[in-house]
């Protein structure tokens, strides 16, 4: 190995290994301790017939939660408001459930993405249609009381445009 | 009287706890400088970050920590970040510590230069955390992939395939940076 002046060969993974081996050994602080004495943690032996299970949502994944739908709320009213040049034409042929942009209550599972709302914008290069989709994702996060991962559900936007098909072209046409 | 026994008392707990505290730092201070190694990719700041740790566990109340070393994952991993926020905190990051380990040859007779072992760190350092993780966690550790495994939440043969990919990638990063192959 030498660096810049070595024909134009990339490293094997042996090499790698061997280097790694030397670099770690003169990168360890000698101060430490030789070596870590505990033993690998025991891992938990089920009995038979039980299964592993996901880890409860703790009290933190609620506060979370909570925070992530609050987002969401304000997320949704900025973007609902209609903004100069792009009046929406036509607004909300969403399904009855949401068109009133009532606060979708997040519910505890995960459940594929719902339209919240589809409405058919003005731009300079057309019609096209903006449609917000909601659904709920499982993320880790690091529960700072215990340091442990847990999972928790938070709330994601999913915001899409397509152009708007030509007139006469459409099978999902809005009310006239 | 009361007061006398109190203060024993509390003298005996806190010799317990300054115990406890020094066989978690024999057990436990090589693989947290491997994890603060691997979050920061520099070998005296994990240090620091270590001993920053294991003092203000020092300082706590006893019984206030369920898991002492989730808590100084947690405490030397927050010290980090808020280092790196710092960009002017002046600290010197020294390339000579005085404890640094490695053989007792001659400079000259070192296999690893000190320009090489900036390149591999930084080389280390572009890799995702993912693969600096088993990296360090093999090397500077010398851990079996099982016990990799068992630590990282995974299988020891996906352990193995991410320490495959994590070295070509590493292999990948020192061949840009022109550490190369020399053939024999």
């Amino acid at each position: 190995m030498n660096p810049s002046e070595s024909p134009n060969t990339k490293m094997t993974e042996d090499e790698i290994d061997a280097l790694l081996t030397r670099f770690f050994a003169e990168e360890v602080p000698t101060g430490l301790p030789a070596s870590s004495a505990q033993p690998p943690r025991p891992r938990v032996e089920l009995p038979p017939g039980m299964t592993a299970r996901r880890p409860r949502p703790s009290r933190f994944s609620g506060i979370a939660i909570g925070i992530g739908a609050s987002a969401l709320l304000i997320v949704a009213v900025v973007i609902g408001r209609p903004t100069s040049p792009t009046e929406p034409l036509a607004a909300n042929s969403v399904p009855a459930e949401n068109s009133n942009r009532t606060p979708v209550a997040y519910p505890p599972v995960e459940d594929p993405p719902r339209l919240l709302e589809r409405r058919t914008l003005l731009t300079e290069d057309g019609p096209v249609e903006e449609r917000t989709h909601l659904r709920y994702v499982r993320v880790p996060v690091e529960d700072p009381r215990t340091g442990r991962t847990v999972e928790v559900m938070i709330p994601e936007l999913q915001i899409e445009l397509f152009p708007s098909e030509p007139p006469g072209h459409s099978v999902d046409r809005l009310p006239e | 009287m009361a007061n006398r026994k109190h203060s024993d008392m509390a003298e005996v707990q806190s010799a317990t706890w300054t115990e406890r505290v020094e066989a978690v730092y024999r057990d436990q201070a090589r693989e947290l400088w491997a994890m603060f190694y691997a979050h920061c990719g520099k070998p005296e700041r994990a240090y620091d970050a270590l001993q920053e740790a294991f003092l203000r566990l020092q300082q706590q109340p006893e019984g206030d920590i369920l898991d002492l070393r989730a808590w100084l994952l947690h405490v030397g991993r927050n010290w980090l970040r808020d280092q790196a926020r710092r960009k002017s905190s002046g600290t010197v990051q020294s390339d000579s510590l005085d404890s640094r380990g490695g053989s007792e040859a001659e400079p000259i007779d070192s296999l690893i230069g000190e320009e090489l072992r900036g390149q591999v760190r930084e080389a280390l350092h572009r890799l995702r955390d993912d693969d600096r993780e088993v990296l360090v966690l093999r090397y500077a550790l010398s851990w079996s992939s099982q016990r990799i495994a068992e630590t990282v939440g995974s299988t020891p043969a996906a352990v193995d395939m991410r320490l495959s990919r994590a070295r070509q990638r590493l292999a990948t990063e020192l061949e840009k940076m022109g550490v190369r192959h020399e053939p024999v």
